[in-house]
């Protein structure tokens, strides 16, 4: 009894709830929206944007961001691109990709923790350097790759139903879930994001987790972007124009707070399928495009509410308790 | 010091917007006409004959008597196909002895024409590829009238209140390219489709980017060709990636899959794309069916298919509508040389192509539908034709 109270008190339980009802009235409108098919796809739709997010949600909870994640993806995804058509081999070019992406998070660490830029600026300019430099590369176009041998990364279906891509965003989440929730460096994380100078008094280098949190993220973005270039067969310069603000959005929705200090994998999860879940329902519900525009932007809103509530809720509470 | 400093720098900003608004105290503005003048100095135009042919690639010119054209592309945005067309004035320039720097105002109309201005300002432009909003265009027709710089449009015409054109123009038809790819597709559907194909069970996806209205339009042109080859089938899905806001591939992919997933009633698809990239992410979904040969791709754009086609592509992308950089940016700039030299104005240049009521002539770039077989030789042609092979 005690677990099923827990549960429903849980931050992500209305997230859940709320999933699950879109489901079912998406079903109710169109009758093929739960087949095998349809959910093949919400998995696919899924997982470049919520691999992404699992960096960023740990950035947030830790009190920074990266509005140069998506940005990083498709660099991440041109570098994998350039390198399977000069001969590399593609399982040694996927380690160098990630390489890549964490020099990216270095680079982004640089301007955040040495120069003391606000993250939130710093990864603006970052981000358009970067897609700036991918469209010098391209010459805005996308870069094909013609080694079919990549393509399983991205095609692959597990048991003959579950995408690949969809398998990797999970088991990152599983691990960074526990690497959260069950360790020291997980629970500094929350420390520094919830109150920096606390943490800095219980003798927590902030500027080093910082650092280790954007090359993480870096890294984490060099995977969705080398992915999803596998998918599309080739290395796209826009792949990554909106994924930082899907996944942001994804986090938020799922509880994880703007404001940095609470959250968790699971909120990245329900997040990312509750958008995802929404956005494929309004299209084959037929829901004209712009107010699906209108929708979706509302859907943002109210995550952002929620956040505010939770937010309020949780400094009441720990008010409540040091007058205790 | 910080006082002085301070002063210093108000004097400066004194003298340079004194600087600037001399100039147009002593010039006078002259008032805006229909038509743009074309003639690079101030005195009167040579006179032409009535049936002009200037502005070709056969024109019997020595493109390098003269010093080398400065021209500028003005641009609203950064895109793509900004980088193309500049990618193929760089070779066109040196056949044709004239370079292109670029102008932009990132979005916003303002700094669009400030920097059209300095552009124009510094002295040693000869022309210009305009691409600009249509709510600036008399703003901009006035700037160049005033400094006597020819221009050319790209992709969106200018017209005046009557609706006639007023400004040469490369223009691509997009409402005729929708149509005429799909109906490619239509025409063709039995060498694909083999045996009698119930037509209730055939539907139109359309992957669409509404807020562009020449996007738009090639969606609009490809849903007449259906409606009027299928009358009464009612399987026509829009999907638009304005809802995604991005244009991709990806986008694409998903686009197709919630579509095509939500209706498993229809066994046969045809698929139009407003744009390449959106027929790539399909191309991709449609891989993953086991169905693929039940559909039917086609876009209008060619730069990704010859590109999938070289590397052995042969999946359910069958055909595009191609439009070679070179369609456009040739004849622009041929254009163009030939209002810079003064052996054309806008209202005499390329009369044969002119439609009826127009002041200026509308270039419709030329195009074709190609499939895997006809390509090169399609895309390799239209090269040489201007001179960049």
């Amino acid at each position: 009894m005690s677990i099923i109270k827990k549960g429903l008190k849980a931050k992500v339980t209305p997230i859940i709830v709320v999933t699950i009802l879109a489901m079912i009235l998406f079903q109710v409108r169109n009758n093929s929206y739960l087949s095998l098919n349809n959910l093949k796809n919400l998995m696919h739709a899924m997982s470049f944007a919520g691999t992404i997010s699992i960096g960023i949600a740990m950035l947030m909870i830790g009190g920074e961001i990266d509005l140069a994640a998506g940005a990083e993806a498709a660099f991440s995804g041109v570098i994998i691109t350039l390198l399977i058509e000069r001969g590399v081999w593609w399982p040694l070019a996927i380690p160098i990709t990630i390489l890549f992406g964490m020099l990216c998070g270095v680079i982004t660490a640089i301007f955040v923790n040495k120069l003391n830029f606000m993250s939130f600026i710093a990864t603006i300019g970052i981000m358009s350097v970067y897609n700036g430099i991918i469209r010098v590369i391209t010459q805005s176009k996308n870069l094909p790759i013609s080694y079919q041998g990549y393509y399983k990364v991205g095609s692959t279906l597990i048991f003959n139903a579950i995408p690949l891509p969809f398998v990797i965003m999970v088991v990152l989440m599983v691990i960074y879930g526990i690497i959260l929730a069950r360790t020291n460096f997980g629970r500094n994380i929350y420390m520094i994001g919830g109150n920096r100078q606390a943490a800095r008094l219980c003798g927590i280098n902030q500027k080093k987790l910082s650092t280790i949190l954007f090359i993480n993220n870096g890294a984490i973005a060099a995977v969705a972007g080398l992915v999803l270039a596998s998918r599309m067969h080739s290395g796209s310069p826009t792949a990554g124009d909106t994924g930082a603000l899907d996944a942001i959005t994804a986090s938020v929705l799922g509880g994880v707070s703007f404001m940095g200090g609470a959250g968790a994998m699971a909120n990245c999860f329900f997040g990312i399928l509750l958008l995802t879940v929404f956005n494929t329902g309004l299209t084959t519900s037929g829901l004209p495009p712009y107010w699906q525009i209108v929708a979706q932007g509302m859907l943002l809103l109210l995550a952002l509410f929620v956040d505010f509530i939770n937010e309020r809720s949780r400094i009441k509470n720990l008010e409540r308790r040091n007058a205790a | 010091m910080k006082k002085i400093i301070a002063l210093l720098l108000v004097l400066c900003l004194s003298l340079a917007l004194f600087a600037c608004g001399s100039k147009d105290k002593n010039t006078p503005t002259p008032p805006a006409p229909d038509t743009p003048t074309a003639s690079t100095d101030t005195g009167t135009p040579p006179e032409l004959p009535t049936d002009s042919t200037a502005g070709y690639a056969s024109d019997d010119v020595d493109w390098f008597a003269r010093d080398k054209y400065h021209f500028v592309y003005a641009f609203t945005a950064p895109s793509p196909l900004v980088d193309t067309m500049m990618n193929a004035w760089k070779v066109l320039g040196n056949v044709y002895n004239f370079d292109v720097a670029e102008s932009t105002g990132n979005g916003d109309a303002e700094a669009y024409v400030q920097n059209l201005e300095v552009m124009a300002n510094q002295g040693n432009v000869d022309g210009f590829f305009m691409d600009c909003d249509p709510t600036i265009q008399n703003r901009v027709i006035e700037l160049l009238d005033e400094f006597n710089l020819p221009f050319v449009c790209m992709f969106n015409p200018m017209y005046d209140s009557s609706g006639a054109a007023i400004a040469p123009t490369l223009a691509l038809d997009q409402y005729q390219s929708g149509y005429d790819s799909l109906q490619w597709l239509i025409d063709n559907q039995k060498t694909y489709w083999p045996g009698d194909v119930d037509p209730a069970t055939i539907g139109l996806l359309n992957l669409d980017w509404s807020t562009s209205p020449p996007l738009h339009d090639r969606c609009v042109g490809a849903t007449d060709a259906f409606k009027k080859a299928f009358p009464g089938n009612t399987n026509i899905f829009d999907a638009d990636g304005v809802t995604a806001g991005n244009i991709n591939a990806e986008v694409g992919y998903n686009l197709t899959s919630q579509i095509v997933a939500a209706h498993t009633e229809i066994k046969y698809w045809f698929a139009d794309a407003c744009v390449e990239d959106f027929a790539q992410g399909a191309a991709r979904y449609f891989e993953t069916l086991t169905t693929q040969d039940n559909i039917l791709l086609t876009d209008v754009g060619s730069v990704m298919l010859a590109i999938e086609w070289d590397s052995g592509y042969d999946g359910a992308w069958k055909a595009c509508y191609a439009i070679s950089d070179y369609a456009y940016a040739g004849p622009a700039a041929l254009g163009l040389i030939a209002l810079a030299d003064g052996r054309a104005t806008p209202a005499t240049l390329w009369p044969e192509r002119r439609a009826a009521g127009d002041k200026a002539t509308i270039w419709i770039a030329e195009s074709s539908i190609v499939t895997k077989d006809t390509y090169k030789e399609y895309l390799t042609g239209i090269d040489k034709k201007y001179g960049a092979q």
